[in-house]
């Protein structure tokens, strides 16, 4: 297990270290993609796209920082150190995604409790409601939490199997 | 009064409520960083 701990440093160490070592000309120069600022096409595009700050920001954003294909239009190049461009989406998605689905189910287990629980599911109960939103804004250390005291998961003896 | 806030708290005006606000965070959004896409966050715009 260390063995693998190690090689899996060493390459990852090698990547973080190799990847500044890459120079701009050559980071494109396995594809075919240009500098959105040198594509003819893009440039095309941007000249004519409508004079407004919705489109000139993303359009100078563009050409300063991104590879156009020959259609003129920015492409990804699946580069390492454009990996925190892909997981910062990806995480705020996940987050968000766990954040509904935790303050929903937390609303549900606290409707559970009160008096008429069928109601509140048609007139939402603000303050329950509120408790679970602040609880889905923590849904990671709770999921934990949860996991760790199987308050998550059920008992295997709750489990039903099918005959085999 | 006691009737317009149950009104007020049921499903459908909440859900509309929620839907509007979310809708207003992504317009502002796109208001503060226009085109904001993969590639361009750690980038200062020129």
């Amino acid at each position: 297990m260390r063995k693998v701990f190690s090689i899996l440093l060493a390459g990852l160490l090698w990547i973080s270290v190799a990847s500044p070592a890459i120079a701009a000309s050559e980071a494109y120069a396995d594809t075919h993609l240009v500098p959105c600022a040198s594509s003819p096409a893009f440039n095309e595009r941007m000249q004519n796209a409508p004079d407004n700050y919705y489109f000139n920001t993303p359009y100078q954003s563009y050409a300063a920082n991104l590879l156009c294909g020959a259609d003129g239009l920015p492409h990804l190049q699946l580069r390492f150190d454009k990996a925190l461009d892909v997981i910062i989406p990806f995480g705020l998605f996940f987050y968000v995604a766990g954040f509904i689905g935790w303050s929903g189910r937390a609303y549900l287990i606290g409707s559970n409790r009160i008096a008429k629980p069928e109601e509140a599911e048609i007139f939402i109960d603000i303050v329950l409601a509120i408790k679970a939103f602040t609880q889905g804004l923590l849904w990671p250390l709770l999921a934990v939490k949860e996991l760790t005291t199987s308050e998550l998961t059920a008992p295997p003896s709750e489990v039903s199997v099918s005959p085999r | 009064m006691k009737h317009l806030a149950k009104y007020l708290t049921s499903a459908p005006i909440m859900a509309t409520a929620a839907l509007v606000s979310l809708s207003v965070v992504l317009i502002e959004l796109n208001h503060i960083f226009p085109g904001l896409q993969y590639g361009t966050y750690f980038r200062s715009l020129p």
